[in-house]
């Protein structure tokens, strides 16, 4: 049976295939279109998961759509009744967008999925929708290596879920309860993403890495005056300081002059305010989320956790889940935002239509390292590169291996384009950009000579699974880096009679362990663990790099800059390798020296082309 | 002018119809959406999430779509066979 599930219309649409049970394909629309989060029709990433099944569309059982767009309607209208006369102008910008396309969604997927393939409508293989919640929580469930757990799923908004327990039991997954619209984690966070002068939806992730820079000044005005947590972990939040249900803004006057003042101007200095607000939500946070874990193991009595929806990717809480949390391991999707909605629906539809007599079997990965998507031969990258006299050699693993890991080893930095795309968030060894640990400089080298970002942030460390535990406070694989944890105390470098010797955002810039490029203020990591039978040829890479240097680790850092989507084709990464200060790219066995190339103007309006997240 | 159009719809939608049923929904104090802070009770979790208010109206619009676009193809389009419709 194939199934291809889509997700679609509000952000980071994609495209995802499974063929009897088995993920074949995935991939994000925003990352063959360019446009970062792009919401519209997965035309591409459609196509491209059909080539690499080598199906056509027809042959298709089911095709799955992420949402119910009914429901979602029927939530908008409830909540312009409720808030009315409030939100007059919303309900005009909204509503004429629904009635206009989405309210006939289907009408709409059945006629871009006909354009798309050249079948008529009523040829169509049948077009069904799973609820939000239910292709998150799929997600989680079914690519994960238990057959029994608890599923937690935490978002933003769905149709009117924005927080939902489930029980799943071998191929059943049972909602046990919600938390709805409008009280929401995912926008409360989003909240004050938009408060620090961060993009909503995009920048939350950088409102986590500031968190360590911050004293946890607000929490207790946070508990007091917006949210009223319960002892089982549900909240609700006091609507009276937000302004998302009806208007165009997150928050409400009301909750800026509680904290003091306006948002941030976005691009303005990051002060210390900032800081103290990333870290006070970030504690609450981690507070809810360990509540609600410790909640469902007690009801649920099951060892093993699943986590998925935008807020799974918040890696510092995930850390404490599995260090302080009740459950034995927990297991969270990659791609845990709305693309992994399109794997999600498929999957739920496979687990419901397919035959219940073939034993339903789990392996230890399904996502099979959630490497996907597009990969690309050495003979077409070099058709590529001829076309546009590119200088590069060709070299195999043998030598290309020890070669890179001396240049990495001089304190490069390398692009590295390398097998099957990644689907999710994440750069996990193919589409990344790689460098020395152990360099003090390499931190702010990448943040600002390459990828053009602000100077806070952080970067993850790749290392080899088998050495984790001597260099990290963790003794189990995160190979989709969505753990934090402290970094091992025999490998930090403690500040002589405990004084600190910067302040706010400088403090990155001290040294505070024998891999400082990715050891953040805080002296934790966001771990990537490598794995021989995942990455094969990225494990061979760290294990060259370690022979010369003792070090199992290199810092990955997606491949691409600030506001620009992870590279996919080899064309997307020769620009990106052009446009910065990068000095290697390696892409499958081809090799490039920045010093090679011809030399050319950097061309600064491909950088405008991507605006600031 | 569409634009226009549609938005003028939509105003007149807003003002004899949403907004008088907000009024009348605030009068009895029916609350279409639950945004109450209550220290008293224990728990905010929703076991069965109340969707039926206007289930059947949007039934009703999918009802009249799907009979349009019947008279343009065959009485037996797989659309029948939906179990997992759009809400």
């Amino acid at each position: 049976m194939n199934i291809i599930g889509i997700s679609a219309y509000y952000h980071d649409s994609a495209a995802a295939l499974i063929s009897d049970g088995i993920i074949v394909a995935a991939a994000q629309e925003e990352r063959f279109t360019r446009i970062k989060h792009d919401p519209t029709f997965p035309k591409k990433s459609i196509e491209y998961c059909l080539k690499e099944a080598n199906l056509t569309l027809d042959q298709l059982d089911y095709i799955v759509f992420y949402d119910k767009p009914l429901l979602k309607f029927d939530r908008l209208v409830k909540t312009y009744i409720y808030y009315s006369p409030n939100g007059f102008h919303s309900f005009l910008r909204s509503i004429s967008v629904w009635i206009k396309g989405k309210i006939f969604l289907k009408s709409q997927l059945k006629n871009e999925l006909s354009l798309l393939s050249g079948i008529s409508i009523r040829e169509l293989p049948d077009l069904v929708f799973t609820e939000h919640h239910q292709s998150h929580a799929a997600s989680a469930f079914y690519p994960s290596p238990y057959d029994n757990a608890a599923v937690l799923c935490l978002d933003g908004v769905g149709e009117w879920a924005t927080s939902s327990v489930w029980l799943g039991n071998k191929e059943k997954l049972t909602l046990q309860w919600q938390i709805d619209f409008p009280h929401s984690l995912g926008l409360l966070y989003s909240a004050f993403t938009y408060y620090a002068g961060f993009r909503v939806n995009s920048g939350e992730y950088k409102l986590m890495g500031l968190a360590p820079y911050g004293k946890p000044k607000y929490v207790d005005l946070i508990l007091e005056k917006l949210i009223d947590i319960k002892e089982d972990g549900t909240f609700h939040l006091d609507m009276s300081y937000f302004n998302y249900a009806v208007g165009a803004t997150m928050i409400s006057k009301k909750f800026e002059k509680l904290f003091g003042g306006p948002s941030r101007v976005r691009e303005s200095k990051i002060t210390q305010k900032e800081m103290d607000i990333a870290k006070s939500i970030q504690v609450v946070t981690e507070e809810i989320v360990l509540r609600i874990s410790s909640t469902i193991h007690k009801e649920l009595k099951v060892d093993f956790l699943c986590l998925a929806g935008g807020v799974a990717l918040n890696c510092v809480a995930n850390g404490r889940v599995l260090r302080e949390g009740p459950f034995k391991d927990i297991w969270i999707q990659p791609a845990a935002g709305d693309a992994g909605g399109a794997l999600g629906a498929a999957l739920a539809i496979w687990n419901e239509k397919r035959d219940s007599s073939v034993e339903y079997k789990k392996c230890s990965d399904m996502m099979r390292g959630s490497y996907l998507g597009i990969e690309y031969s050495n003979s077409s990258i070099k058709s590529y590169l001829d076309s546009i006299n590119a200088i590069y050699s060709e070299l195999s693993d043998s030598r290309l291996l020890p070669k890179l890991a001396n240049i990495l080893k001089d304190e490069n930095v390398v692009g590295w384009f390398n097998g099957r795309m990644e689907f999710g968030p994440r750069a996990l060894g193919a589409r990344s950009i790689i460098g020395d640990p152990r360099s003090s400089k390499m931190q702010s080298i990448m943040n600002l000579k390459i990828k053009y970002r602000e100077s806070f942030r952080p970067f993850a460390p790749a290392i080899k699974y088998s050495r984790v535990s001597d260099w990290f406070e963790i003794d189990r694989p995160s190979p989709y880096m969505l753990f934090v944890a402290p970094v091992n105390k025999a490998k930090i470098i403690f500040p002589k009679n405990n004084e600190q010797k910067s302040n706010g955002i400088d403090k990155i810039n001290d040294k505070r362990s024998v891999i400082p490029a990715i050891t953040h203020v805080d002296y934790s990591a966001r771990i990537q663990t490598v794995h021989k039978s995942t990455n094969p040829r990225f494990y061979s890479l760290i294990n060259e790099f370690e022979k010369i240097t003792e070090c199992p680790i290199l810092i990955n850092t997606s491949f691409n800059v600030r506001g620009e989507p992870i590279v996919c084709s080899p064309e997307d990464a020769y620009r990106c390798f052009m446009n910065t200060n990068m000095d290697y790219l390696v892409m499958e066995n081809i090799f490039l020296s920045k010093n090679d190339q011809l030399k050319q103007d950097k061309d600064s309006s491909w950088m405008k082309e991507f605006p600031l997240d | 002018m569409q634009n226009y159009f549609i938005l003028s719809i939509l105003s007149i939608l807003y003002f004899f119809i949403i907004f008088p049923i907000g009024l009348l929904f605030k009068i009895v104090g029916y609350r279409v959406v639950d945004d109450r802070i209550d220290e008293k009770i224990s728990t905010y979790r929703v076991v069965n999430s109340n969707r039926n208010f206007f289930i059947k109206f949007l039934e009703f619009i999918e009802g009249i779509k799907s009979k349009v676009s019947n008279k343009k193809k065959s009485l037996s389009s797989k659309d029948n066979n939906d179990i997992y419709p759009m809400w």
